[in-house]
């Protein structure tokens, strides 16, 4: 480290700045004690003088007392020479009575020029302890003492100038000797003293690098060395806060890689029913095309063998009543001709109904009429899906009771689309029901009065929903039977429909067991009955 | 000020007036409130009963004894203190007994009726203490119109007692001190005389001085100046002394005259001392029956 780095380094460091302080302070302190020490010289010297003044004044007036009332100036002349003889005695007046001087004695560089001088005045009184023969017979003292007169004392002060600068420098020197002996003394305690934080410093330097590893090493058991202990404790709990953090970082990011796998396995599977369901679409239309192309030539057929058996019939029955009643087909005439043309309406009713379902298969597949929304029956719908559920065929084992109010009003809705909704909630109803089949899917339609809504309930005796389930049962994708083919659409495309016809689905338990799923579908003012 | 000084005196006047309803026979004037002078008129009435109004001078700006006496008729006017002989010197039509007066030195002081105590011990009480300290030039510093008469009465006995006494004559208080200068070696003692142009308050310090300087005594009239360095000192008795101007009172009250009544001196006195000072001249082994009273 070059000399001016390392000047620039104690500049800035603790230690310079303490010693700094400590450096000001002294000096401060000292300066302060040599003016104080300088004033109180001045003012003891000054109150000496001033002292020593009065009392020459005074010992001068006591000396004075009878020469000053005999007007003897010769004694005043002699007592005032015999104290001017003191040192420092600049001059000595004594006046009478009438302040006319008597004695005035002044030294002689006085005479010259001016020289600085205190001065103190004593008045020169009858003497106070003995008395006059008034007082001292009628034993009452007189109040106050005649005046006699005054004398004034000046003491030469010349010497003050002389006396504050020799004080200056001897606290001067007693203070640089004080101030020097204690920064040699505070330097090396301080250094000591600090040494502690420049450990810590340089510890926390290291640590500030994200070494926390770093143990500083604790030379002290002060401030300092309590610091550094409380360091050495906070790098240990960074450092175990560090590694717990890299742990949970890799736990997370296996928690994530492992919910995005999960995720995407479930995307797939929710793509590949999409997928199923979409060819499913397309086979139901295919067959739909297949089976209706068939049975519209059985429908044909039959209705040809109809008109046929009814342009027949005059015909056999004129060769019963001639012949007498023959046998068809295992049965005599008269058995065989209502059976026969029961069997023709049959294959005719049935055709019809193959080409009701074929075309209520391909309006489902392709949505036909989803928009229309117009007068509806909701029993009509329910009706509808209960013909598509039956032809479904899966669960028939469970039995469908349905048990539809007469006397609904028509809504404003879509017929395929409640149609829609109906068979996912049936289909929901039944496929929760356990596989012994002991249950029932009952669906109920019902007219509210107060609420002005019609009622779809659905009640099945199954397992239930769990509350976890019922919290996201409509959001997409959401689905328990995911592992056996559901979309996890239904639910969701349902509810979207109800609320296209402003209404809405609720989920509640069936006691003891099973879920009730209730579609909500308001009739419109013009349906109500009036009251 | 001095308007309400006038108010308060005619206020006081009037009171005064009102308050002398009844007659009395003995007017008192005192100087100022002092104990020496109710030891006095303690001694006066214990002589005789009479009647009184006691007026004490210093607690009025000015009043008006003529005045009082004029409207009132006191009998007799009795004194005491310089204040009120001062005062009564102006009250010619009535009798005065002066008592406790250091100007008062007997006579008639040219009143027409006025007798009374005077401060002076008759000198023979002095002469007798100097003879027993076996002093025998004693200094004497007077005034000649108040002390010459008392001076000449000691030069004149003065011999019986084997005492010479070395007079100095001051005019003013300014002079004691240069007359004392000329007293230094001639004396062996120095006696104060209760003159207050020889005894001022200003000067009474150069005879202790002198007294210092010389080894000299000083005999003082009162045991006042004992502590300021006299050795000696006579002091009167002060009762005594009013007892000797009750007796006066009750003459002139039986309607004596006063030429029949001549000034009195004091009879009793008490000798003090300061022994400290009596050590230090020598006279520490001289018995002077200290504090005892003697005639």
């Amino acid at each position: 480290m070059s000399p001016l780095s390392r000047i620039k380094s104690f500049n800035h460091s603790f230690l310079s700045k303490i010693f700094i302080a400590f450096t000001v302070l002294t000096f401060l302190i000292a300066a302060s004690f040599m003016v104080i020490a300088t004033r109180n010289e001045i003012h003891n010297y000054q109150e000496r003088a001033d002292e020593k003044a009065r009392l020459l004044a005074s010992m001068l007036a006591d000396t004075v007392r009878l020469p000053l009332f005999a007007g003897d100036r010769t004694g005043l002349q002699q007592r005032a020479a015999e104290m001017f003889r003191i040192s420092q005695v600049a001059a000595i007046t004594i006046s009478d009575h009438d302040n006319q001087p008597l004695v005035d004695l002044k030294n002689q560089e006085q005479g010259t020029h001016p020289i600085p001088t205190i001065s103190a005045t004593a008045s020169v009184r009858a003497a106070a302890s003995a008395p006059g023969v008034n007082d001292a017979l009628s034993g009452v003292p007189t109040n106050g003492t005649t005046l006699l007169g005054q004398v004034r004392v000046a003491i030469d002060t010349s010497d003050l100038q002389r006396s504050i600068w020799g004080t200056v420098a001897k606290t001067a020197v007693v203070v640089l000797l004080f101030w020097g002996t204690f920064l040699l003394v505070t330097y090396p305690v301080l250094k000591r003293i600090t040494k502690s934080f420049e450990t810590l410093i340089q510890g926390l330097d290291t640590m500030m690098d994200g070494d926390f590893s770093l143990k500083i090493p604790v030379k002290s058991d002060d401030e300092a060395g309590r610091a550094t202990q409380a360091v050495n404790r906070l790098a240990e709990a960074l450092e175990e806060r560090e590694v717990e953090n890299r742990r949970l970082q890799a736990e997370l990011l296996n928690a994530v890689r492992l919910e995005m796998q999960e995720e995407k396995r479930s995307l797939m599977a929710k793509m590949i029913q999409t997928n199923r369901m979409t060819s499913l679409g397309l086979l139901i239309s295919s067959m739909a095309h297949n089976i209706n192309t068939p049975n519209g030539a059985i429908k044909l057929a039959a209705q040809y063998l109809l008109r046929s058996w009814k342009d027949i019939m005059p015909l056999l029955e004129g060769v019963a009543r001639e012949e007498g009643d023959f046998q068809v087909g295992g049965l005599r005439f008269s058995e065989a001709k209502g059976e026969f043309g029961s069997a023709i309406e049959s294959i005719n009713r049935n055709a019809e109904r193959v080409e009701t379902v074929i075309q209520d298969l391909r309006a489902y597949n392709l949505g036909e009429r989803s928009r229309q929304l117009g007068s509806m029956s909701v029993n009509q719908a329910v009706e509808g899906a209960l013909t598509i559920i039956r032809a479904h065929g899966s669960q028939a084992q469970i039995p469908l009771i349905p048990q539809l109010a007469a006397d609904l009003p028509v809504i404003e809705g879509n017929t395929h689309q409640v149609e829609q909704v109906v068979v996912n909630l049936l289909l929901n109803a039944m496929q929760a029901m356990p596989s012994e089949a002991t249950g029932v899917v009952t669906i109920t339609t019902r007219h509210d009065v107060a609420t002005h809504e019609i009622q779809i309930a659905v009640t099945d005796e199954g397992t239930g929903l769990p509350e976890v389930v019922m919290q996201n049962l409509f959001e997409p994708f959401t689905s328990t039977r995911m592992d056996k083919g559901g979309s996890g659409l239904g639910l969701y495309i349902s509810n979207f429909i109800v609320a296209e016809h402003k209404g809405s689905i609720t989920f509640s338990a069936n006691h003891p067991r099973g879920t009730i799923a209730t579609v909500h579908l308001p009739v419109p003012e013009t349906g109500r009955p009036n009251p | 000020m001095r308007l309400l000084r006038l108010c308060i005196a005619t206020v006081a006047v009037m009171m005064i007036m009102a308050s002398s309803a009844c007659a009395y026979e003995v007017l008192i004037l005192q100087s100022s409130h002092a104990a020496a002078y109710d030891e006095a008129l303690q001694g006066v009435r214990a002589m005789h009963r009479f009647s009184e109004r006691l007026l004490v001078l210093s607690d009025y700006n000015h009043v008006d004894i003529q005045q009082i006496v004029r409207e009132e008729h006191p009998k007799l006017l009795v004194v005491l203190g310089d204040a009120a002989y001062a005062t009564a010197r102006k009250i010619r039509q009535l009798p005065v007994v002066v008592l406790m007066a250091p100007n008062y030195r007997g006579g008639s002081a040219g009143h027409p009726a006025m007798t009374g105590v005077t401060l002076y011990l008759p000198p023979e009480r002095y002469l007798a203490l100097f003879h027993a300290l076996k002093l025998h030039r004693v200094g004497m510093l007077g005034h000649p119109g108040k002390s010459g008469q008392y001076i000449r009465w000691v030069q004149k006995v003065a011999p019986e007692y084997a005492v010479e006494p070395v007079v100095r004559e001051v005019a003013s208080p300014r002079d004691v001190s240069g007359q004392l200068n000329s007293l230094q070696g001639q004396v062996d003692a120095l006696w104060l005389l209760p003159d207050d142009t020889a005894v001022a308050r200003e000067t009474v310090e150069a005879y202790f001085l002198f007294s210092l300087q010389q080894q000299v005594p000083v005999i003082a009239f009162s045991g006042a100046y004992l502590q300021s360095g006299a050795a000696v000192a006579l002091d009167l008795n002060r009762h005594d002394m009013g007892r000797q101007a009750g007796s006066m009172v009750a003459a002139l009250l039986d309607g004596k005259d006063v030429a029949n009544l001549p000034v009195e001196f004091p009879r009793k006195a008490v000798v003090r001392t300061n022994l400290t000072v009596l050590r230090r001249l020598g006279f520490g082994h001289v018995n002077l029956n200290s504090g005892a009273e003697s005639r």
